[in-house]
This record gives structure tokens, C-alpha cells and sequence, in this order.
């Protein structure tokens, strides 16, 4: 894994990582998630794990789990079963009785695309599973892919998203006419849901008070054609900048698609910056002008909040897209930031971070990257924060030492958009003042 | 099982098995040797323990399999032991090292010389069994090193092997287990494996064990878990015989009270028509299903691992068995069988039917409920029953 502690200028200059032998990591996820969340939340499409009952329940379990906020409801996930003894001998082959489990659930679901998801143990092995998959077309008549990104692929997930959604988009990039329309793709939000509150609903509202359509979320709810039709569009604007690699660069290049968006919409500033992306890519300088008269509204509705936090010293965590946004916010509610954390480094993290930082009131002293819960610990313990932003394990250290703690990862009211900033002000507010909003191991108890 | 037609499963693989036995000996750390993704998929074990999710990995990729991996868990175990200086490491093997089948056993056996602490070598990958292989293999482990520390207890004093803090309603169920020991035999429980264990590192004494929970069928003869009032009557009735024992007097009249309790709940309501489904590992779904079959007369279907068959099997059939099936998979098979009443985990909630938590995964957000087992359990069931019967 890639692992740094120190000065963020020192990172932000030679974005050099050390492999640490040890990681107690309790935030990312393996690549193997970042594909079927990518590919559950695609309603035609049928994941199937290849060998692995473990990865088809602890994934499963997250994707579901962590997703009933947002409208996900129970999909199947089903494996193909497999013992050491079958990957030694590389049979890899359903036998009759799995067949019968597979026609059920594939009469009732009727999927327009398999994808069989390899495991370490194929892909250790280096098995050619073009067999599994024709020995699966030819039965039952549905188009199926092989994914070879697996647990042992990379320390995040980032290689998962990027590869989900290359399998989803290898089905059409090449061939298919597709109908231009106005508009944009809102890429990298992998839920159902378009609830206002939510994080895409803030995004949805917005874009459509500055008069841009949303063509697509993607891949949150889509279906294989919503893939396809997306093709027409005029961006793919990034809801989260964690999703750019191969797949969205290969689309920009062979169907002239621009990429809109690397700085995540949070913050003022860092909206504006998300919006002034938008506003290039489609050649709308208007757009800019209109996003400040909306931005007026909430600076002076941000006043009083600044009043009451500013100087106060915050510990914030987050992925690639997270973090840099919620140091926006940081920035507009005038907080110092003492310590940051990132869990794990994007190419894109780079330039983000670095522009947000300098725009931070002072700090942070020090950054980690790719922190274990121990690492927290020691930062909590040292006392130096009077609250603490971060993802939802992170909650233990502070509850040990008495830290208002506002979790990040799962929340309800939006952290997006120019309203993000008052909403976590209200929260950090709320927290200051004594509210729990992890009192259970799994919900957030925030109330709308 | 090869002749399984079920592709969802209802068990994971024995990583998660090693761990519900690991968080359940106080200071012990885990170490995943294999990717980060099969640790950050199993924080959820110890969160369900209400335990922090400390499941550190050797974080290993592609290029670590071809290279070896030796040297970076050495460096892991001797940063484990600086940080959190544990009465145990346990490395728990995922199917990436255990395909490579490295040769750990020499290096281990120096580290362990080296630092002063046991530290075991589990492999826990999915290719080579599910949880309850994997907790079973870390208990020989375990009982194997304690045997080598042991002295032979002559005190009225048991253990209850087989429990975990992950399993659901774990608190709860476990005072309750310890209530009937008190409360009905002449004996006392000194400890749980694995719930809450402290100094492990000191002399052990060697107790009569009770299997229960993961390990229910370690033993020829086998009880599955007290529900009801045959079925509570039955597991006191086995600890006495393994520990050889006698029972207290006051046993007939809890047993008859709750008989009558029953009796009186057919009477007013016709339950023989309800239907149950359960979804649970075997010592607790099998002890379910016993009660609403045996003792209500209902239609039972159970979900559960191949021990439930087994004890079926030799025992007479308690319900309609489903092996190891979850999830989506599970909960069409209940919508065939159209249950008016299920126990399991939030996967199988649904507006269909009535729905209590019974088995992790339990996502959704819900009442603190007493424990369904022994005597005063009966009363918590009927309860919920007569909810559903009078919706009906």
C-alpha cells in the first residue's frame, strides 16, 4: 500500500509513497468492491464472483449494507463455487446442480450482461476463463463479460471502478451511433437514489438552477441502455474524481466526450471551481456568472457560522474526493485544520489538494496517507483537535477521548454544493454542543 | 458441496469464522496475510461484537504473490507486537497465500521464540472452507496450545465452547445460557470460548466443555440450542450428562410452567397453520425450528449449514432444510414457501412477511429485544407471534 506521513508541501512536491508492511486500515475498500459497486448498481447487469464465497458475502454486505440510505435495495450476488482442488486442476466449470441454481435466479432477473468477476485464485493461476463465459452464453443466451480485477489487483479500489465501468462501456464505445443531446453525465455516483438531500441530489439541484441538464447518473441506477445513451452527451462531469482512469480517458478520446470536474463540488470555492470545469467544457461562460449570484445567497447565510467556528481545530479524513472537499469547507467556515488524513492516493488528489490547502486558514501540520486506526489513535490521544471530521470507524478514538466527532462516510443531509458548507457547519455546531451522531455501529442517528 | 445448487451463499469463507474466534480473547490480533480487501470486508465481524474493527493486513498485491511475501509479514508481525504488545497473533492465510503455500511454519515457530507469544497460522481462505471450518480450525489451535499450559480443574466449574461476541444478540443469549446453569444445575461457567477471555497467557485450567454455537458439532452427541420448553429442557439435561451432574429439583416445575404457557397460547390461537422460516447457522436455527415445529406444530424451512441435515438426519426432521443459501437466492425460496413469519438476517426482511432479527447480517436499525432462549424466551416468542397472528 502506498503510505506517507509528514508536511502536506512535501507531498504535494514529490507525491512519494513508502509500502508499509502493516495496515490497519478501516476505511478503503479492495478493487473487488469498486467493481460490483459499480456493477450492482446497474440494474440489468449480474455480477458473478468466480471461487470465492467470502468475497460474494463481505461484499454483498457492503454494497447493501452501507447503501439502505440511498435507496439500494437486496441484488443478488451470486459465485460460482469452487475448491483448491478445482483451481490446482483449473476446472472451472459450472457443473449441473449450479446450473440449476443460475437458471432460476437468470429466468427471473433476465440480465442483459454476466460479468464474471475473476478471483486471486484464477488470476494467480492465470486461467483462461473464456470457457466458463462461452459455457455460460451458450446456455443461457445472455451476453457475458470477464473482469480481471480481484482482491489481490490493488491495495484500493480505485482499478475496480475504473474497470467496472470500462466493462460497461467496452460494449458500446467502439460500435454504437448514439443520438447527441444537450447535456451532461453525472459520473461516479454509485447509489439509486436522487433524493434532494443526498450528495446527487445537491449536485442534480444545482446543475438544474444553472440550466444543465443531467442526461445520466452513472452508474447509480442506471441500466446497460442509459450506459449506451450516455455516449450522446456533451460531458461527463464527475460527481467523484476517484472514477477517472482509463475507461472516461478513452471515452473523451474516441467519442470526443470531455471529462468536466476533477475538483469535487464542495466548498465555494470548490463548487465554483466544479462549475467554472463545467461551464469550459460546454462553452457556457454564463454558467460562472449565474453560480455566483446563487453562491451569494449562502455566503451571507454562512456568516453567523464562521463567527462561531472560526479558529477552531479540526482533524479531517477522506478518499480522493472527499478530503479535498471537505477542506474546502474548512476553508469557507474559517477552521484550522491541525491534521489530515487521505486514504488512499488518486493521481487527481495531487493538484486538488494542493489548490485547497493553500486556501485553508492555517495547517495542516501533517498528513497521512493511507493512516491505520493506530495512527488515529495517536492523533486523537494528543488532543490537539477541538472536533473531528472523518469516516465512520474513526469514531472510536474519539468517543475514547472525548472528541466531537461528525462522520463523513455516512450521513444523510448533503456535504455537496454551496449548501454542503452550511450543512456541516450545522453539524460541526451540533457536535460542539454535545450530539451523538454515531450512536449506532452502523447508521448515522443525524437527523433531517 | 458440489452437488449444491445454491449460488448465493449463506456462510462466508473461514477468514471471518478465525476472527469471530479471535475478538473474543481480549488484546489478540489478527493479521490478514493476503490483500487488503478481504480485511476491510471483515471489519464487519468485530463491529458486530460491538469490538473496534482492528483487522490489520500485509496489504499484498499481485507483485508481492511472484516475489514472496516473507519478509513483509515478519516486518507485519514485529510491528504488531511493538504496537499493541498482544497476548496472541493470529495470520490468517487468504486464498492468494494459500494457493502460493509459502512456507510460513519455520519462520512463525522463530518469532514466536523471538517475541515470547504464541502466534498461530490459520489458513482462512474461501477455497479451502467457510466460517464454521474457520472458526473450528482456530479453536484446535487455541485448545491444542491452552492443553500444553492445562491443569486438570476439580471444581464445579465449566466452559461453553463455541460462542462468539459477532453472533447476534451474543450478550444477551449468553446471560441467558449462564442463568439456567446457575439457576438449574450445581455448576458454574468460568469461562466462554471465545467471549471475553483475559490472560490467556497464564496457567489454564482444563474445564468440561459444553459445545454450543460453532463448534455444537465437534461432538458425536449433539444439542442444538435451548429454545422452547423441550428444547431448553433437553440442553440442561445434556450438560448434566457431560458433565455428569445432576439437575435441580426446581428444572420439572420451569419446565411444566412453560409447557402450560404453550398449551394455552394453542388454545387460544391456531398456530399449527402459521408458517416459519429461519435463517441461521445450525446449533441456533435447528433449536428454533425444534420449538415451532415440535411444540406448536408449525411448517418450518430453515437455511442453515450442512450440520443442520446432518443432525436431521439421525434426529428426525425438525424442518424443510435449505443448505447454506442467503440473500436474494433465500428470499425467493421463502417467497415460494410464503412464510408468515421470518427470523433471519436483513437480508431476508421484507414487506411480504413478519420479520425478526435472528442472524448477522442485521443492518437495519432495531428494538433491543430480550433473548428468545430457555424458559422465559418462550414468552418473548409467543409474544411475537401473537403480533403477527393478530394481523392475520
Amino acid at each position: 500500500m502506498q503510505w506517507y506521513s509528514g508536511k502536506p508541501c512535501k507531498l504535494m512536491n514529490e507525491w512519494k509513497f513508502k509500502d508499509s508492511p502493516l495496515w490497519a486500515d478501516y476505511q478503503v475498500l479492495g478493487p473487488n468492491f469498486g467493481a460490483v459497486s459499480v456493477l450492482l448498481s446497474v440494474t440489468d447487469v449480474l455480477p458473478i464472483i468466480i471461487g470465492s464465497r467470502g468475497c460474494a458475502t463481505h461484499l454483498r454486505f457492503t454494497k447493501l449494507a452501507w447503501g439502505i440510505d440511498y435507496d439500494m435495495r437486496t441484488r443478488p450476488l451470486p459465485f460460482i463455487e469452487l475448491s483448491k482442488s478445482d483451481v490446482v486442476n483449473g476446472t472451472y466449470k459450472i457443473n449441473e446442480f449450479q446450473l440449476l441454481g443460475f437458471e432460476k435466479l437468470i429466468n427471473r432477473l433476465k440480465p442483459n450482461l454476466i460479468v464474471l468477476m475473476a478471483n486471486d485464485a484464477s488470476i494467480l493461476s492465470c486461467i483462461d476463463l473464456s470457457g466458463l463465459k462461452a459455457q455460460i452464453e451458450e446456455i443461457f443466451h445472455v451476453r457475458t463479460s470477464i473482469l480481471e480485477v480481484s482482491a489481490i489487483s490493488s491495495s484500493n479500489q480505485w482499478v475496480g471502478y475504473d474497470k467496472g465501468l470500462g466493462i460497461l462501456f467496452d460494449l458500446y464505445i467502439n460500435n454504437e451511433e448514439v443520438q447527441k443531446k444537450e447535456g451532461v453525465n453525472l459520473v461516479g455516483w454509485k447509489w439509486p437514489s436522487r433524493e434532494r438531500n443526498h450528495d446527487i441530489g445537491a449536485c442534480i439541484d444545482l446543475l438544474d438552477k444553472l440550466n444543465i441538464p443531467v442526461n445520466y447518473v452513472i452508474p447509480g441506477g442506471s441500466c446497460l441502455n442509459d450506459i449506451r445513451e450516455s455516449l450522446g452527451s456533451q460531458a461527463n462531469v464527475l460527481w467523484c474524481p476517484s472514477y477517472i482512469g482509463d475507461t472516461l480517458e478513452r471515452i473523451e478520446r474516441e467519442r470526443n466526450i470531455p471529462i468536466a470536474g476533477f475538483t469535487p463540488p464542495y466548498g465555494f470555492d470548490g463548487t465554483m471551481d466544479w462549475i467554472t470545469e463545467i461551464a469550459n467544457v460546454l462553452e457556457k461562460p454564463s454558467i460562472i456568472e449565474d453560480a455566483k449570484l446563487i453562491l451569494l445567497d449562502y455566503q451571507e447565510q454562512v456568516v453567523c457560522i464562521q463567527n462561531e467556528l472560526r479558529g477552531k481545530r479540526a482533524f479531517v479524513s477522506g478518499g480522493p474526493g472527499r478530503l479535498p472537499g471537505l477542506l474546502s469547507i474548512m476553508a469557507d467556515l474559517k477552521v484550522n485544520v491541525v491534521n489530515a488524513a487521505l486514504y488512499w492516493p488518486h493521481h487527481s488528489s495531487r493538484k486538488t489538494l494542493d489548490k485547497v490547502i493553500r486556501r485553508l486558514p492555517s495547517g495542516p501540520k501533517n498528513i497521512i496517507v493511507g493512516p491505520s486506526l493506530y495512527e488515529i489513535e495517536d492523533i486523537a490521544s494528543s488532543k490537539q483537535v477541538d472536533f473531528w471530521m472523518g469516516g465512520f470507524q474513526e469514531q472510536h478514538s474519539c468517543k475514547r477521548y472525548e472528541i466531537p466527532f461528525i462522520p463523513t462516510t455516512v450521513h444523510l443531509a448533503s456535504h455537496q454544493c454551496f449548501e454542503g458548507v452550511i450543512n456541516v457547519g450545522q453539524k460541526i455546531k451540533k457536535a460542539l454542543e454535545g450530539y451523538d451522531f454515531v450512536a449506532s455501529s452502523f447508521r448515522s442517528t443525524e437527523k433531517l | 458441496m458440489n452437488n449444491l445448487s445454491r449460488i448465493e451463499p449463506l456462510l462466508g469463507c473461514g477468514l471471518g469464522g478465525v476472527l469471530k474466534g479471535i475478538i473474543g480473547i481480549n488484546g489478540a490480533v489478527p493479521l490478514i496475510h493476503g490483500p487488503m480487501s478481504c480485511a476491510s470486508g471483515h471489519r464487519i465481524i468485530p463491529l458486530f461484537g460491538s469490538k473496534e474493527p482492528l483487522v490489520p493486513s500485509t496489504s499484498l498485491t499481485e507483485i508481492d504473490a511472484v516475489m514472496g511475501t516473507k519478509e513483509k509479514l515478519i516486518n507485519a508481525i514485529e510491528k504488531i507486537y511493538t504496537l499493541y504488545k498482544p497476548p496472541l497473533i493470529v495470520i490468517i492465510l487468504t486464498c492468494a497465500t494459500s494457493l502460493t503455500s509459502e512456507l510460513f511454519g519455520p519462520l512463525l515457530d522463530s518469532l514466536q521464540k523471538e517475541l515470547n507469544i504464541p502466534i498461530f497460522l490459520v489458513d482462512g481462505s474461501g477455497i479451502t472452507g467457510d466460517e464454521i471450518y474457520g472458526f473450528r480450525e482456530f479453536y484446535k489451535q487455541f485448545v491444542q496450545w491452552k492443553k500444553t499450559q492445562g491443569v486438570k480443574n476439580k471444581n464445579s466449574e465449566i466452559e461453553l465452547i463455541g460462542l462468539s461476541p459477532a453472533d447476534y444478540d451474543s450478550e444477551k443469549n449468553l446471560q441467558l445460557l449462564n442463568r439456567l446453569i446457575t439457576e438449574f444445575t450445581s455448576l458454574s461457567v468460568k469461562r466462554v470460548l471465545f467471549q471475553e477471555l483475559d490472560n490467556i497467557d497464564s496457567t489454564w485450567d482444563l474445564l468440561p466443555s459444553i459445545p454450543c454455537g460453532h463448534l455444537w458439532a465437534i461432538e458425536k452427541k449433539q444439542q442444538p440450542a435451548p429454545y422452547g420448553a423441550d428444547g431448553t429442557y433437553a440442553w440442561l439435561k445434556y450438560v448434566s450428562m457431560i458433565t455428569k451432574s445432576n439437575l435441580s429439583l426446581s428444572i420439572e416445575e420451569s419446565y411444566l410452567n412453560t409447557k402450560k404457557l404453550i398449551n394455552k397460547f394453542k388454545q387460544s390461537y391456531s398456530v399449527n397453520n402459521l408458517k416459519i422460516a429461519i435463517e441461521a447457522e445450525s446449533w441456533w436455527g435447528v433449536g428454533l425450528s425444534k420449538f415451532f415445529s415440535e411444540e406448536l406444530g408449525c411448517k418450518v424451512l430453515l437455511s442453515s449449514d450442512i450440520d443442520a441435515f446432518l443432525y436431521q438426519k439421525v434426529n428426525g426432521e425438525v424442518a424443510n432444510t435449505i443448505i447454506d443459501t442467503g440473500n436474494v437466492e433465500l428470499t425467493l425460496e421463502f417467497d415460494s414457501f410464503s412464510p408468515d413469519m421470518v427470523f433471519g438476517s436483513s437480508y431476508v426482511k421484507n414487506h411480504n412477511w413478519g420479520w425478526e432479527p435472528f442472524w448477522h447480517p442485521i443492518y437495519h436499525v432495531v428494538d433491543n429485544t430480550q433473548s428468545f432462549m430457555g424458559w422465559r424466551g418462550v414468552s418473548v416468542l409467543l409474544t411475537v407471534l401473537e403480533r403477527v397472528l393478530s394481523t392475520t
